[in-house]
């Protein structure tokens, strides 16, 4: 059966390493742009065509427009479309022939550049940490522009931007392009350069591939940051540039610092050192407090007051002492007085008593030794009275 | 302390530098504050930097006797006016 037939040579074209991976060059004919985003075409050279197909999901990546009689190397695999029987390229990647030999120029220019050391890391400057000017040559036109100065004026808003508007595609670009670098280079305000352009075909960026660019940009004394194209394009003025960015955008965003980051980073050093400062001074607040407590422990006065007030105390005790011995003393020659005082013969003659002398002024305490007619004095409380003995009587 | 010639970049440094010395325990109360006032100088300078009006766009005129600087065109900017 004519479908098992062709089910078995498309196994055999399959199963074949070689065709699996082809890459074939030759001029496009019978190009349809089939609405449902495929593309259909031939292959041709002066003896031979085959038929080609390339799906949307590949063809969208080709920068140009493939047309009839466009010389183009494609790259795929072949295989049998069962249903007609015929066999054709599956195109994966399409190119303009011609960039062969664009890339041959480029590869030779990179390892001649290679060998002489301009892609060396050692001689690659380093980006200022924070740049006042920064200088950016590529056309004032575009969107490569638009995006550098938005980043770069969102990221940190005080800084200074000089554009040198140069061609960036064409033959004459090169040239413009180092004019720029080297006015830029050559001012001393300006501390760091970004060069590029935005997406293009290959062979429009290979403005960027020039030799003397090269050594320009290797010659720069100010560092330089080059974005050319999109993230998969790779160029000469890359490799030898200080620092490559995939983008535009992404150059401006590796030339400045964020403003905020900065800011945050500043207060926090600021706060460190403020807490840390105020630490110091309590810390020496609460030594200095803690010597004015020790030394007013030790201090002579308190020493002195002590003393002082044993003395006080020592004082008193003595005082209530002697005062003690003194009221004894009185309590004494009170009793001694009271004593003396019930002797008191005067104490009789006062209670009516009468005290009798002799001549001689002695007491008379009996009637011996008296005889009659003694003469005897009466002593009463008020006056004396002279008597004389008429009778003695004893008992 | 001369501002000018310093970097924002030195001026960070050197504050970097001038916490850790006040860290260090055996520094001086005096030697403490003065480097304090230092710093707070140096703080006010990055500060200033960062809080700087903002910067100016222009774009280099080649003219017959030389370069000239223009503004860049408003486009990109919210205020432009002045052509030099």
């Amino acid at each position: 059966m004519v479908s098992e037939l062709n089910g078995y040579i498309k196994k055999l074209i399959s199963g074949d390493i070689l065709l699996s991976f082809i890459e074939v060059e030759g001029e496009i004919s019978n190009f349809t742009h089939h609405y449902s985003g495929h593309m259909y075409f031939s292959l041709k050279d002066e003896k031979s065509r085959i038929k080609c197909i390339m799906f949307q999901t590949d063809n969208k990546s080709i920068d140009f427009e493939p047309s009839n009689g466009l010389k183009v190397v494609i790259s795929g695999s072949v295989s049998v479309y069962e249903k007609d029987g015929t066999y054709q390229i599956y195109v994966k990647i399409m190119k303009k022939q011609g960039l062969g030999e664009l890339y041959k120029k480029f590869n030779l220019l990179k390892e001649k550049l290679e060998k002489e050391g301009l892609f060396r890391l050692s001689s690659k400057k380093g980006l200022p940490y924070l740049p006042k000017k920064i200088g950016v040559a590529t056309s004032s036109t575009g969107a490569a522009i638009r995006d550098i100065v938005s980043v770069l004026r969102r990221r940190f808003p005080a800084v200074d931007i000089l554009i040198y508007p140069c061609l960036v595609q064409g033959d004459n670009a090169p040239k413009d392009i180092i004019k720029g670098l080297k006015y830029l280079d050559k001012r001393d305000d300006v501390d760091l350069i970004i060069v590029g352009r935005g997406g293009g075909s290959y062979e429009e960026l290979f403005a960027f591939n020039d030799e003397e660019l090269a050594r320009c940009i290797f010659g720069l004394s100010t560092p330089l940051i080059s974005a050319v194209g999109h993230e998969s394009d790779f160029t000469i003025a890359d490799l030898v540039a200080d620092i490559r960015a995939a983008t535009p955008s992404a150059a401006a965003e590796l030339a400045l610092p964020e403003k905020n980051s900065l800011s945050e980073r500043l207060w926090n050093l600021g706060t460190k050192i403020e807490k840390r400062v105020f630490r110091n001074i309590e810390d020496n607040n609460y030594y200095l407090n803690n010597i004015e407590k020790r030394l007013h422990y030790l201090n002579p006065i308190q020493k002195i007051n002590d003393r002082r007030m044993n003395l006080d105390k020592i004082f008193k005790t003595l005082d209530h002492c002697i005062e003690l011995s003194f009221l004894d003393k009185e309590k004494h020659l009170l009793s001694l007085y009271n004593r003396l005082n019930v002797c008191d013969p005067l104490l009789s003659i006062q209670r009516g008593y009468g005290l009798v002398f002799n001549e001689n002024k002695d007491l008379v305490k009996s009637i011996e030794n008296l005889s009659l007619d003694d003469n005897l004095y009466i002593k009463l409380k008020d006056g004396i009275i002279k008597t004389k003995v008429l009778e003695i009587r004893g008992e | 302390m001369d501002k000018i010639e310093l970097s924002y970049e030195q001026a960070v440094n050197k504050l970097e530098e001038l916490l850790v010395e006040i860290e260090s325990d055996d520094l001086k109360l005096e030697d403490t504050l003065e480097k304090f006032k230092e710093a707070m100088d140096l703080y006010k300078c990055c500060n200033a930097i960062l809080t700087n009006a903002e910067g100016t766009v222009k774009q280099i005129l080649e003219k017959e006797d030389g370069f000239a600087e223009i503004n860049f065109p408003s486009v990109f900017r919210e205020e432009n006016n002045e052509v030099y």
